[in-house]
């Protein structure tokens, strides 16, 4: 039967294959334990990954304008709405990654088949919407982190698109999404700058555990406008489909739940300290003032009088590498979104005759955000804001289409929210629905000549 | 009759037999037969309706509906008992367990999208049965908009938008609160390689329904063919029996490296439960780094003595119980020892003469090899250099510990943009596929 010790009757020989002594269990368990500790670095580095790079590429553009501005404007008072945010973008995340690791679905995939056709229709309509002005506000971001280095923007919008397109076109875009991530590090400055400011470590204990509300039309804006851009719609699609792409299940879970978790406090961490930076720096030099930004290259360059030189140039790369990161990263994350819910055929590796709708869309989004981007003497600001605005508004949409999921049992078995999640959970999504309403409903009694605030 | 869209019948009256409107139809019953015995047997038939007055949701058979049409469904009776409807096993709701979900397109190899069902039934028979599945986008903008575009059935594009129900594979977990029996043979049959690529783009719950219903041989060819962490977490959602039974129809050194990748216990429970000989040569696979020739290398070889003669070797092939994957050469060693002497082709060994030959003279003695320590791009370089088909790897004392096969190295050459773009390149014969689903749906 055992044919190792099958020998050949007279000869003297054993045949195939090897003959060497058995390979005890004691050697068996240390070498899986040695093949386990080489993949052991290898396993953390891969699945540390989605949580890090989506809550990453929050940090782009509209996100270090919006919370430059947060302090420039009103020094450490938002500090407080940080904490807030940086506990929702933990839940919401948090919720996609478990939807993604249970059902190993994504979540258009799951809103497709949970959700009436038009429903479907309509949550796509408003992440289609949400996004492109996430692209556009990341192509601004690239084109004014290019000109801190005297690149003229319609020259750097046009090349980096371009450069976007093949990049992912051609399939290589993966090995160049470390540089980017890499690029972010440059953000670690923000830290630095907070520290060499000195500002009063006390006054911002007290700002960030206490709430200090202004009723005005700029400090809602600007809540808003921070709402939209730390928990953006497109961050809990990408990190649900880069757990299901990835094929974790809810075996390994509790390793992704570190990845969100810890992705997360780090970009609420950068976040606070370019806040503590230019609140420290630029809102006490001018007495309390405030000061209004042009854009988040004017906020890099701001602090400039404060650090030195070099620091605009470490900002602009942060800059650059974090708006690289989710210009990479979205218009494909859409494009994907919305040809999976509407059945088309769609993937990079498929051709323009294939997959019209799919490389149609992902151009399109590229070549409008582009142009716009060229556009000499752009009104920055109020684009950026405006846009991330918009995504705030959107958001509800998708957190209660996430909530409804997520507490479905056909789907989630037994890993559905638990109450008190769920309180927290619809808590937050209520809390943003009202911020959205609120400013819906000002901004449209400003068409009509009515300020409901100053 | 013509063809029917189930979109066109959802939320249409239900009236009773004097044309009495009585309730909208919420939903369509139908039974997916897993006996593929006569041929419209592929076809569900429809078993029943759901029906909604109000908030109110109830069951109907069949036995009470007169005509299924575009405008609604006629009932035989005047009223109608307003039992509550309950899922039996074996039943699939059209609407929640098929309509808008992912079925895999076999004659196509792809997973498509519902978007939605083409009913009718044979011109000898009654029975209203589920014939197509319609993938186009127009079938949406026909669903998004009330008064959109009524397709003319007859001059549907049905080669690409319309695919025949015998040609798709419905998944049980579609429907996870009903026991169904689906059966994936048509899927067991494709090539491994196509296995493995359809259940990398399915969700994990359907690969391991796909995993789950093939035989071991089949599951373990597919499972070669993908990434050992996906491998191994494939195997990690099955029994432990079953997944031994699968590791051990894999090539040795696949299976260490998925053996390698699941939890450290379950990887011990599953050797011990896997036959000793299989388990014994994937326990010395396991002693070796990933990157290096031995972490890359397979023991399932031909290894035979110099002293035999050419005759004698073939008899002695003949006789091995479980034959080796790679047979093209013959690595022949000193008589009772592991001391590689050479390497014959077994084309040699074949049509040598005279036939007593001894293999020592019909090797060549100055073989390419690498060490098991070698790094295993520089070993795959070498192998695809001289274009061999595989290369032994040795010990610091020359014995041979296992052989480099071209398609192990090939995944380490191959640049990883082109593996991915090779379904590009590969397309099946999809016209002749759709050819014959409209003649069997021409009817």
């Amino acid at each position: 039967m055992d044919q190792k010790e099958k020998s050949v009757p007279g000869e003297g020989y054993s045949l195939v294959p090897a003959l060497e002594p058995a390979v005890t269990l004691a050697e068996t368990e240390k070498n899986l334990e040695n093949r386990k500790r080489k993949l052991g670095i290898l396993f953390y580095l891969t699945i540390l990954g989605p949580g890090l790079i989506a809550a990453n590429a929050g940090n782009d553009a509209g996100g270090i304008y919006t919370y430059s501005s947060m302090g420039s404007q009103f020094g450490f008072q938002m500090l407080w709405v940080m904490v807030i945010v940086g506990i929702g973008v933990a839940i919401v995340q948090e919720m996609c990654a478990r939807m993604g690791a249970a059902t190993g679905k994504g979540l258009s995939d799951l809103i497709r088949e949970n959700f009436s056709i038009r429903l479907t229709a309509f949550v796509m309509l408003a992440l289609l919407i949400a996004n492109a002005g996430v692209i556009v506000s990341e192509f601004i971001g690239i084109a004014s982190a290019l000109q801190i280095f005297n690149i003229p923007q319609w020259v750097g919008a046009p090349v980096s698109g371009l450069l976007i397109w093949l990049l992912i076109a051609r399939g290589s875009y993966n090995r160049v999404e470390k540089v980017f991530l890499l690029l972010t590090v440059a953000f670690f400055a923000y830290i630095v700058a907070a520290f060499m400011a000195k500002p009063d470590w006390g006054q911002i204990a007290v700002n960030t555990f206490v709430p200090t509300l202004k009723f005005n039309g700029a400090f809602l804006t600007t809540i808003i406008a921070a709402v939209g851009t730390t928990i953006s719609p497109y961050m809990q699609i990408y990190v649900q489909s880069a757990i299901v792409e990835r094929g974790i299940t809810m075996r390994d879970y509790k390793y992704q739940k570190l990845d969100v978790y810890s992705g997360s406090v780090f970009s609420i961490g950068i976040a606070f300290f370019i806040i503590i930076a230019t609140g420290a720096t630029i809102y006490q030099g001018s007495n309390g003032q405030g000061v209004q930004l042009d854009s988040a290259a004017a906020a890099a360059q701001s602090l400039t009088p404060f650090l030195g030189d070099f620091a605009k140039y470490i900002f602009a790369l942060g800059l650059l590498g974090a708006s690289f990161l989710a210009a990479g990263v979205l218009p494909l994350t859409t494009c994907y979104s919305l040809t999976e819910a509407l059945g088309l055929e769609n993937g990079v590796s498929k051709s323009w005759k294939e997959a019209p709708a799919f490389w149609g869309l992902f151009t399109g989004l590229i070549f409008v955000s582009v142009l716009i981007a060229m556009i000499p003497g752009l009104p920055v600001v109020d684009i950026l804001i405006n846009l991330y605005a918009l995504n705030g508004i959107l958001l509800p949409i998708i957190l209660f289409s996430v909530l409804k999921l997520v507490n479905n049992p056909e789907l989630m078995g037994k890993h559905t929210n638990k109450p008190v999640y769920n309180v927290l959970a619809y808590g937050l999504a209520i809390l943003v629905s009202l911020l959205s309403v609120f400013y819906v409903f000002i901004q449209v009694l400003n068409i009509f000549g009515i300020k409901l605030l100053a | 009759m013509n063809l029917l869209f189930f979109s066109q019948l959802l939320g249409k009256s239900i009236q009773d037999r004097h044309g009495e409107k009585i309730a909208e139809v919420k939903d369509l019953i139908v039974r997916i037969n897993p006996s593929m015995g006569k041929s419209e047997d592929r076809y569900p038939p429809v078993a029943g309706l759901l029906g909604r007055t109000g908030k109110r949701e109830f069951w109907i058979p069949l036995s009470q509906v007169q005509s299924i049409q575009q405008g609604g469904i006629r009932l035989h009776s005047a009223q109608v008992s307003l039992e509550r409807f309950e899922r039996r096993d074996g039943e699939v709701l059209l609407y929640k367990d098929v309509m808008d979900r992912q079925l895999v397109d076999v004659e196509g190899r792809r997973v498509i999208r519902v978007n939605d069902i083409a009913l009718g039934a044979a011109p000898s028979e009654t029975t209203v049965r589920v014939l197509a599945v319609d993938i186009s986008f127009q079938a949406i903008m026909r669903r998004l908009f009330i008064f959109g575009p009524v397709p003319n059935t007859r001059q549907i594009n049905r080669k690409e938008n319309l695919l025949d129900w015998a040609d798709v594979e419905y998944f049980a977990s579609n429907a996870p609160t009903v026991r169904l029996n689906v059966s994936h043979e048509r899927l067991a049959k494709l090539h491994p390689v196509d296995i493995a690529r359809l259940i990398d783009e399915l969700s994990y719950v359907q690969g391991a329904e796909i995993v789950n219903s093939l035989d071991d041989e089949t599951a373990a060819d597919t499972l070669e063919e993908m990434e050992p962490e996906d491998a191994a977490d494939l195997l990690e959602g099955l029994s432990e029996d079953r997944a031994a039974d699968i590791l051990e129809e894999m090539q040795p050194d696949d299976a260490a490296d998925v053996i390698a990748e699941v939890d450290e216990d379950k990887a011990e429970d599953l050797l011990a439960l896997m036959e000793r000989e299989e388990s014994q040569e994937v326990r010395e696979l396991l002693a070796y780094d990933e990157d290096t020739a031995g972490g890359i290398m397979t023991n399932d070889f031909l290894m035979l003595p110099g002293n035999l003669g050419a005759s004698e070797a073939l008899q002695h092939i003949r006789d091995i119980e479980y034959q080796p994957e790679f047979v093209d050469y013959i690595y022949v060693v000193e008589p009772d020892t592991e001391r590689l002497i050479g390497v014959a082709a077994l084309r040699d060994v074949v049509f040598c003469q005279p036939r007593y030959t001894r293999l020592a003279e019909l090797v060549v003695k100055d073989f390419v090899s690498v060490h098991t320590d070698t790094r295993a791009e520089d070993a795959a370089a070498l192998l695809a250099d001289y274009g061999f088909r595989a290369m032994p790897v040795l010990n610091d004392t020359g014995d041979i510990q296992g052989i480099i096969t071209f398609d192990d190295a090939l995944d380490l050459i191959l640049p990883a943009d082109l593996r991915r773009r090779v379904p590009k390149i590969f397309r099946f014969h999809r016209g002749l596929a759709t050819a014959s689903a409209q003649t069997r749906l021409g009817a």
